[in-house]
């Protein structure tokens, strides 16, 4: 008996404001770790109830800039922070997120939601932030 | 085999970009960027990028429908079929004949619009001069 290959679906959830080579590495290291990428963007709503600003670009272009990448097999808009809601929609097997994340209580939450449906979270180095933020006073000086 | 060749700096990748890259595509079957310095996109356009060319670079090259990303070079347009310029005042980097492509939609971002200064009238500016 032959057993087929499993494929692997990853997601990565994120704002992708600006999109930047930091952003771009992130979506290239998601890319060795599963066979099918998808890319959810959150929306503008959901990132200023997180992280309290606004994004530069809005949903729909910062999409568009996602879907045009050859690394990238599907996009989706991500509207919470639970992420149960975009895994019912979309389903993936692993999860890849910040090492920021990694030991907090939002990390511990979104490892313990994610296992109920056999979910791995998979981190990983974020430089995106500290990029974003640089983009953002850049642009803000012209 | 038509091949493309499109000049442009492609700072802030966003949808205006895509659009020409698009626009481009459609007219070749393999697509070549000629992307711009800082030096000279700072000669054409009287404004540095905001992202270093490498960085923008790096993008492009994952960009669907993007066959190669060169730093511009008028031997490697000249092997070209179709030559593309994505501002006026870039048509005087490349031998004619040289097609201008203008972008169909435009970024919504303020924020953005002010750092590529769209709607300036910068580029129409060098255009009237050469």
């Amino acid at each position: 008996m032959t057993v087929a290959p499993v494929a692997v679906t990853g997601y990565v959830p994120g704002a992708w404001d600006m999109f930047h080579i930091g952003h771009l590495n992130i979506l290239l290291r998601a890319r060795e770790h599963c066979d099918r990428l998808i890319v959810g963007v959150v929306t503008d709503e959901a990132l200023h109830a997180a992280k309290g600003k606004h994004p530069v670009v809005p949903l729909a272009e910062r999409m568009e800039v996602v879907r045009s990448l050859d690394i990238v097999d599907e996009v989706t808009t991500d509207f919470s922070s639970n992420k149960l809601e975009v895994w019912q929609r979309v389903g993936f097997d692993v999860l890849f997120k910040g090492d920021d994340w990694r030991g907090t209580a939002k990390g511990d939450k979104l490892e313990s939601d994610m296992v109920t449906v056999g979910v791995r979270v998979h981190y990983f180095p974020y430089t995106a932030h500290t990029s974003s933020t640089l983009l953002r006073s850049m642009l803000s000086e012209r | 085999m038509v091949i493309g060749y499109a000049v442009g700096s492609f700072d802030l990748l966003n949808v205006r970009d895509l659009d020409v890259i698009a626009q481009a595509g459609e007219r070749c079957s393999s697509l070549l960027l000629g992307v711009l310095t800082d030096d000279a996109a700072e000669a054409l356009h009287g404004r540095r990028p905001v992202v270093p060319l490498v960085e923008r670079m790096a993008l492009l090259e994952h960009v669907r429908g993007v066959a190669e990303v060169v730093v511009h070079d008028v031997d490697v347009a000249t092997r070209a079929d179709l030559l593309f310029v994505t501002s006026p005042a870039a048509a005087v980097l490349l031998p004619e004949p040289v097609e201008l492509l203008v972008p169909r939609r435009d970024t919504a971002s303020p924020m953005l619009r002010a750092a590529l200064s769209i709607g300036s009238g910068r580029d129409a500016g060098v255009e009237a001069v050469a």
